[in-house]
């Protein structure tokens, strides 16, 4: 059976709605986390798992594979599922049958009434261990972001901006964080590399399981000087069965003509201001970023912005 | 008799303090860990060659700047690392140590003329990774 069809030059692929419903369970997954992943609404999702196989784009169910931790194989329709055992299937029960009979089973023990109370009492006993074993913050894991923004800015000149997302779980933790660039904002790379970008609202998202500490970083620029602007973002997560937390730091930007790593203004760079910019952003490999510029600059007396040439000159 | 309630609050109670005991004992050795991140001491402060050494704690801190202050108009002949900057007028001497390492690290200088013991000290710069603070460690003779 072939999985990939085209529908109106559109790769199509029929995935196993079921699969896609237990793989999302079984990982603690909402409708809603997985929706915002694939970028359709939660009906769309609801759609998907209650159907046995529907078809859907290519693309969208990539991401939704990305979004369950599989491969696109894994939530396909299954080739051998219905030709190689149609007869086995037919003599017993309908496919979808069993899935039904297993949500049942949960709340219908089949060992009869009586074995109810200890079951209760099995199930209390083991909350009760886990409480005991485990400190709250393990159950209930803290996320937090906290974002590295400079205060300023040059026109057309990229500045880096660093969003640390911290975990207190000891286990490793999905989440997706979305960072609203305001108007005007030219996105010039993103490390790690961002899961999916809207250039239209200047929305970077990235979908990523982190350990403990894990450092987005980005290089923006601006094409237009004397403004002030705004940087926004959240990071939603699963706790209690999703949670969204906003990305807490700085905010602003004046895009004038004091260079990024000039925290101050005061027109140098002083020695907290280099280290910040060597501790910080020079040991995101990948982003980019002219620290050498920024040494000549903190090894001078001060610098200055030249607007016909538009580069910084170093004062002696 | 203490019943039930009573004595999960009581476990429960046992288990804040604990827990704030040991958040305590944690800021505790953060605080000794952020104001230890370096020390150093004169190995030679007199005359026309000084050495300073340096001991790096660990886990270290990414970046150093190193300040030597020396008389006014005494110069720097050579050093080991090599001074980034020098300022003669004002006898200051800088170095970025980047990537730094745990442990010994030594700057050494050879003056142009000889100076007195006293007469020198050294400023070390760094930034603590866990809470982002700028510490400023001053080393004298």
């Amino acid at each position: 059976m072939d999985n990939n069809k085209m529908t109106g030059g559109i790769p199509m692929v029929r995935i196993d709605g079921v699969e896609v419903r237990r793989l999302r369970e079984s990982q603690g997954l909402t409708q809603l986390f997985v929706a915002t992943i694939v970028g359709v609404t939660t009906d769309t999702i609801s759609r998907w798992e209650n159907k046995r196989y529907p078809t859907i784009k290519r693309e969208n169910g990539l991401r939704l594979a990305e979004a369950l931790q599989v491969a696109l194989e894994e939530i396909l329709e299954k080739e051998h599922e219905e030709e190689l055992f149609p007869v086995i299937e037919a003599s017993v029960e309908p496919v979808a049958e069993p899935y039904v009979e297993k949500s049942d089973s949960a709340t219908k023990p089949s060992s009869g009434k009586k074995n109810i109370p200890l079951l209760l009492i099995a199930i209390v006993l083991a909350f009760f261990v886990i409480w005991l074993l485990y400190p709250s913050s393990e159950k209930q894991p803290t996320i937090t972001a906290k974002r590295l923004l400079p205060g300023f800015a040059v026109a057309n000149q990229p500045f880096p901006v660093a969003i640390t997302v911290s975990s207190s779980g000891t286990i490793p933790q999905s989440l997706i964080l979305k960072e609203n660039m305001p108007e005007g904002a030219e996105l010039v790379n993103a490390v790690p590399a961002y899961s999916a970008f809207d250039a239209v609202f200047g929305e970077i998202k990235w979908l990523k399981k982190i350990d403990n500490t894990q450092v987005f970083a980005y290089m923006v620029k601006f094409n237009q000087s004397d403004k002030k602007v705004a940087f926004k973002g959240t990071v939603a997560f699963l706790k209690g069965g999703g949670s969204q937390i906003h990305v807490r730091g700085d905010v602003n930007v004046t895009v004038g003509n004091v260079h990024w790593a000039d925290a101050d203004g005061d027109g140098r760079i002083c020695d907290e201001e280099i280290l910040v910019v060597y501790d910080v952003f020079s040991e995101i490999e990948g982003l980019g970023l002219d620290v050498d510029q920024v040494e000549e600059i903190w090894l001078g007396s001060g610098y200055e912005w030249n607007v016909e040439k538009e580069q910084f000159e170093v004062l002696p | 008799m203490i019943d039930k309630g009573q004595g999960m609050e009581r476990f429960r109670i046992a288990r804040a303090l604990f827990g704030f005991f040991a958040i305590l004992l944690l800021l505790i050795c953060e605080t000794a860990q952020a104001r230890d991140l370096v020390s150093g001491r004169y190995i030679s402060s007199q005359g026309k060659q000084i050495v300073l050494e340096l001991d790096i704690a660990k886990p270290p801190p990414s970046n150093l700047i190193v300040q030597q202050f020396l008389p006014a108009g005494v110069n720097i002949v050579s050093s080991s690392p090599g001074a980034i900057k020098f300022d003669a007028g004002k006898g200051k001497a800088k170095w970025l140590i980047k990537q730094v390492k745990p442990g010994k690290m030594l700057f050494s200088m050879d003056l142009s003329e000889e100076i007195t013991s006293g007469a020198v000290r050294a400023e070390v710069l760094c930034r603590d990774k866990k809470t982002g603070e700028m510490a400023e460690i001053v080393i004298r003779p």
